[in-house]
C-alpha cells in the first residue's frame, strides 16, 4: 500500500523496450539499480513499469543495446499536475476548502449523550447547550473535568460521567445509578404527623410514642406519633423527657374526589395522502431554501429532519440540510356516542386506579358516576383510599406535656 | 559458526511458494524470458524454470519475483553465456 502511494507520488510509466538483445538491456539495467516491476513478454522485447526518473537513467543503456522504447502509459502525480496546469483555480479551491475543513475541525459542531435511561438525552443536551458548551465552541476552550463536574452537580441520577472530544463531537457517556440518599442527621427530633385527613385504620410504631389509636378520626398535621418519650418513676410521675425522631407507618382511609370530562363533539384531523417535501440548506445559524412548495391550507403539520455533513463518525461539519415534510390536513367535526365517551372515562379512571394501586394504596370504595351533561359527558365521585398517612415533621423538642395525652 | 553458503560461496538463493511463485535473489542476470521459460544466470551456471504463464512481477539488481504456474526447476552449466 505504501509502496502504491510512493510510485503514484513520483510518478511511473508503462514503457515497452525491442530490439535485438532484450535480456542484454534488462541484465544491464538491473545491475545499475534500476527497479521494473510488472514485467511481460511481447514480440522481440519486453514492457515493464518503472519509475518516472528511471526513463532518463536508461538512455545509455538503450544506446549499448540498439534498443528501441516507446512509453506506454503515464502515471502518478507528476502527470497528473501537468495535464491539469491550466487548471489553476481548480487547485486553489482544493487548497482552500483543505483550509476550511482544517479551521472548522478546530470547533465542536455536535453534542452526543450515550447510557442514559432515566434522563432523556434532549433535555441533557440542552442543558449542555444553553448553559454549558454551545454549538461552534472552540475546542481549546472545553474543559471535559469541568463540564463532568458541572452535569454531575446539575443532575443527581448521575453516578459516572466521562467526557470525550473526538474529531468535531463532544460525546458524553454516562452511567445513572441510585440517588445519593441524604446522611441521616442522628440529631433531628421529630413527630410522625398526618399528610392528610383520615380515619386511622393500621398504626405501626417503631419509635417514638403514639399517639392516636386506630379508628381515630384525624386531621391533616395532627400529631399521630410523638418523638417526645416521658421516662416515669416508680410513682407514675414523670422523671425525664427525651426528644427522639419518631418512626412508624400510619395508614388511613382517605376520600379522594375524582373528577373527569370529555367532550362529545371533537375534530379529527383528516391528512392528505401526500405531503409536500422541500429542502433547506443551513450553514450554522442561517438558512437557505431555495423553493417553498405552496400550502393551500392554513392546517398543516410540518416534521422536520436535520442531516447534518460529516467526514467519518467524528467530523461533524458546521452545515447541512432539512428536509421538511409539509402535510396538510383538514379538520372534521366528528361525535363520540354516548357508549364511546363513557368507555373512555372508564379507561382513565381505570388508569387511575391501577396509578394508585402501584403506590401501595387499596381502593376500598369506588363512588365514581358517569353521566352526559350538556354536550359533555361527566365522571364526578369520589374513591375511598386506604393508604399511608404518616408525615415526618421536625420539632424543638419542647413539646408540652399535655398535647401528647388522648 | 556456520557462515551461509550465498555469503561465502555466493550461492544463488530461490525461494518458493508452492509452484506458483518464486523469489530469486543473488544472481547474476537473466538469460531467457519467454512466457514458458525464464533462465537466469548465477556465476557461470543457469537456472531453467520452466512452467506456464510465467511473468515477472519485479525485477532488480538485488532480487527478482516470478510468478505462474512452475513446472520444473533445474541447474546447468553454460557454456556459452553472452552478457
Amino acid at each position: 500500500m505504501l509502496l502504491k502511494l510512493l510510485r503514484y507520488c513520483f510518478g511511473y510509466v508503462k514503457v515497452t523496450v525491442y530490439g535485438f538483445a532484450p535480456e542484454r538491456f534488462m541484465n544491464l539495467i538491473i545491475k545499475n539499480d534500476i527497479i521494473i516491476w510488472n514485467v511481460e513478454t511481447i514480440e522481440q522485447g519486453f514492457s515493464f513499469y518503472t519509475g518516472r526518473r528511471n526513463l532518463l537513467d536508461m538512455k545509455p543503456y538503450l544506446k549499448k543495446t540498439n534498443m528501441k522504447i516507446q512509453i506506454m502509459e503515464k502515471h502518478g502525480l507528476p502527470y497528473f499536475l501537468k495535464s491539469h496546469r491550466k487548471r489553476t483555480p481548480f487547485l486553489v479551491g482544493f487548497i482552500l476548502f483543505g483550509v476550511f475543513l482544517y479551521i472548522v475541525s478546530q470547533f465542536v459542531w455536535e453534542i452526543k449523550v450515550t447510557g442514559e435511561d432515566t434522563l432523556v438525552a434532549e433535555n441533557l443536551l440542552k442543558q449542555i447547550e444553553e448553559k454549558y458548551i454551545p454549538l461552534g465552541t472552540l475546542k481549546s476552550n472545553v474543559d471535559c473535568a469541568k463540564l463532568e463536574e458541572s452535569l454531575r452537580r446539575d443532575f443527581d441520577e448521575i453516578s459516572w460521567i466521562s467526557c470525550e472530544l473526538k474529531g468535531t463531537v463532544l460525546t458524553i457517556h454516562l452511567e445513572e445509578g441510585m440517588l445519593i440518599g441524604e446522611k441521616e442527621d442522628l440529631k433531628i427530633t421529630g413527630d410522625i404527623v398526618a399528610s392528610k385527613d383520615a380515619t386511622i385504620t393500621k398504626i405501626i410504631t417503631r419509635q417514638g410514642t403514639p399517639v392516636a389509636k386506630v379508628r381515630d378520626k384525624v386531621k391533616k398535621g395532627e400529631i399521630l406519633i410523638s418523638g417526645t418519650i416521658y421516662i416515669y418513676d416508680d410513682n407514675n410521675e414523670v422523671m425525664e423527657t427525651d426528644y427522639i425522631k419518631a418512626d412508624g407507618d400510619v395508614y388511613g382511609t382517605t376520600r379522594q374526589s375524582y373528577e373527569d370530562y370529555i367532550d362529545l363533539k371533537y375534530y379529527k384531523k383528516q391528512y392528505e395522502e401526500k405531503g409536500k417535501t422541500y429542502i433547506t440548506f443551513y450553514f450554522m445559524n442561517y438558512c437557505f431554501t431555495p423553493f417553498i412548495p405552496k400550502v393551500e391550507s392554513e392546517n398543516v403539520d410540518t416534521c422536520t429532519q436535520v442531516h447534518k455533513a460529516r467526514i467519518f463518525s467524528n467530523f461533524y461539519l458546521p452545515f447541512g440540510y432539512k428536509t421538511v415534510r409539509c402535510t396538510e390536513y383538514s379538520l372534521q367535526q366528528k361525535q363520540y356516542s354516548d357508549k364511546v365517551a363513557k368507555k373512555i372515562l372508564e379507561e382513565r379512571l381505570d388508569k387511575k386506579i391501577m396509578y394508585f394501586e402501584q403506590k401501595g394504596v387499596e381502593i376500598i370504595e369506588n363512588n365514581v358516576t358517569i353521566e352526559k351533561v350538556d354536550g359533555q359527558m361527566r365522571a364526578t365521585g369520589h374513591l375511598i383510599l386506604n393508604e399511608p398517612v404518616a408525615m415526618f415533621k421536625k420539632t424543638s423538642g419542647n413539646i408540652p406535656m399535655g398535647e401528647t395525652d388522648r | 559458526m556456520e557462515i551461509p553458503g550465498d555469503v561465502l560461496y555466493g550461492d544463488v538463493l530461490v525461494r518458493l511458494t508452492g509452484n506458483r511463485e518464486a523469489i530469486i535473489e543473488n544472481y547474476k542476470g537473466i538469460y531467457l524470458y519467454t512466457s514458458d521459460k525464464i533462465i537466469v544466470i548465477w556465476k557461470n551456471r543457469l537456472i531453467e524454470i520452466n512452467g506456464c504463464k510465467l511473468h515477472i512481477e519485479y525485477f532488480s539488481g538485488a532480487d527478482m519475483k516470478i510468478t505462474g504456474t512452475i513446472e520444473t526447476i533445474s541447474y546447468r552449466v553454460s557454456e556459452d553465456l553472452c552478457c
